[in-house]
């Protein structure tokens, strides 16, 4: 292996009669940042599915940390799409941050004290701390965000696959949370899928551009032509550092 | 009110029908959580009525109708369970089916028992004051299963209950908990037969587990609630239909549901 945690060759992955990835080979390395994006149904979801073994690709091989995906998932942390539960369950925010330990904690019965401390560890981490006792019910969108994203560093991994973690929340909750990852990013490799291009590449160090096949470009490569190669229709690029806009 | 008590203290069959009221109301405060939350409603429903097939075919040969209950609401439940995990959601058609076959096949049976069949009423609406001694140790055996196995995967039941996509993430056995916690939900079918009968049990394990969530934000805050709920709830239904000789289960039932109608008004005048 050539040092990479993550490494995709040559896959591809169908569902249904549908080819969603095809003849993807990707290299994520020790704490890189990598954003991910791509259109609405380009695979960007099917791809951080394979990682974490969820999905077994038709075609070419897959390792997470030099195992198979499957067995690595005690390293990943993993932060999806759309909540995927019901906003009126019945469970306290600390609760829902310990279940992170899950398959790192013993089996059956209580949580260890180990369990206690890595919660209490990634909700301080998150800014979340305060919000313990509180049911998740009751959050906002970006309080909820920053307690998923405990959750996932509750199991202490090395590498983190968040699949648009503000697709849900405020202008000014987004900022919050690219500015908690961009901090994260120090310890950890992330994988940020984002369909917001604009907003994503002033924080990640390579930019991943989805559609069935994967093209990765430096931040410092991207120009128009690209993004207009990628999404086939014209794109507002916005240049966060020089507050301008053009048109791809 | 008072030849309640008198019975209650001086009549074996009163206090075989409160132990078994209070081991019923144990079980189904504990699982009659995940059915609210986890949305098992139709699928308790299907075990519950699938399972008189079992009885049926245990009353013909002679066997005890309740070990017959019992194997048949664990296959119900992994049957359906199956069903769920296969074809997910939209093939309740299917557990419509197994729901009214397996009533079917039990009614046939029961229908070609030589002999007295009056029994049937008493598994479809229960009987409370017939539950016997061997009843109560069944109760008691079915009530540690359920009530270990709570405790000892507390943590998966409500990583699957809660979040299933973060549970498969975590490489959690998602299908294997799923089934497990189904046979609970049979198991707490079995206990509450004696009591309200296989027909009204879905009340009995949603209406408690319902209330409770009104007042409680916790899992287990719910678990602990509905069996004091379930506990009141059975007493208070036996001592007032006792008097007037009502059926006990259908007064338990109604009562049940006449407090959770109650508590929703309050809750909503206060808002």
């Amino acid at each position: 292996m050539s040092g990479a945690i993550v490494s995709l060759s040559n896959v591809s992955v169908s569902l249904g009669s549908r080819t969603v990835l095809e003849g993807v080979n990707l290299d994520i390395q020790e704490g890189e940042f990598l954003g991910v994006v791509g259109p609405n149904g380009s695979g960007k979801t099917t791809l951080l599915r394979v990682i974490l073994g969820l999905i077994q690709p038709d075609t070419g091989s897959v390792s997470v940390f030099d195992r198979p995906p499957g067995q690595a998932r005690g390293s990943i942390g993993y932060v999806a799409q759309f909540a995927t539960f019901r906003r009126n369950f019945p469970i306290s925010v600390e609760q829902t941050v310990l279940l992170g330990r899950l398959g790192l904690s013993r089996g059956i019965g209580r949580y260890s004290s180990a369990d206690r401390e890595a919660a209490r560890e990634a909700l301080k981490q998150v800014g979340a701390w305060d919000l313990r006792n509180r049911a998740i019910g009751g959050l906002s969108g970006g309080q909820l965000q920053r307690v998923l994203i405990a959750r996932a560093l509750a199991g202490r991994p090395r590498v983190l696959l968040l699949d648009e973690p503000t697709s849900s929340i405020d202008m000014a909750a987004e900022e919050g949370i690219f500015g908690l990852l961009r901090e994260l990013s120090q310890s950890m490799a992330i994988v940020l899928v984002s369909h917001d291009v604009g907003f994503i590449w002033e924080y990640v160090s390579r930019v991943a551009c989805v559609n069935r096949t994967v093209v990765c470009h430096h931040t410092s490569e991207i120009t128009p032509e690209v993004l207009q190669g990628l999404y086939g229709h014209g794109v507002h690029v916005i240049d966060h550092s020089a507050a301008g806009e053009y048109l791809a | 009110m008072s030849d309640f008590v008198a019975a209650v203290f001086n009549q074996t069959f009163m206090q075989y029908a409160l132990a078994g009221g209070l081991l019923a109301s144990l079980a189904c405060g504990v699982v009659g959580p995940y059915v609210l939350v986890k949305r098992l409603g139709l699928l308790a429903g299907g075990i519950a009525h699938a399972l008189l097939g079992g009885m049926g075919v245990a009353y013909f040969f002679g066997q005890s109708p309740l070990a017959g209950a019992l194997i048949a609401a664990v296959v119900a439940a992994l049957i359906i369970g199956w069903v769920r995990l296969q074809f997910g959601e939209e093939e309740d058609t299917i557990i419509a089916a197994l729901w009214a076959v397996g009533m079917a096949v039990g009614v046939l049976f029961i229908s070609r028992t030589p002999g007295y069949t009056a029994d049937l009423m008493s598994y479809l609406f229960g009987n409370i004051l017939l539950i016997s001694r061997s009843d109560l140790v069944l109760l008691v055996v079915l009530n540690a299963i359920i009530i270990g196995t709570v405790v000892l995967f507390y943590k998966q039941f409500l990583v699957i209950a809660f979040d299933e996509e973060f549970a498969r993430a975590r490489g959690l056995n998602v299908r294997f908990y799923y089934l497990l916690m189904l046979v609970l939900v049979a198991l707490t079918i079995v206990v509450l037969i004696r009591v309200v009968g296989l027909i009204l049990v879905i009340a009995l394990l949603t209406l408690p587990a319902a209330i409770a969530r009104q007042f409680t934000a916790t899992l287990y805050g719910m678990m602990i609630l509905a069996s004091l709920l379930g506990a009141m709830l059975t007493l208070s239904g036996l001592a007032i239909s006792y008097g007037p000789n009502l059926p006990a289960g259908a007064t338990i039932i109604v009562l049940a549901g006449l407090s959770y109608l109650a508590v929703l008004l309050l809750r909503r005048q206060r808002q």
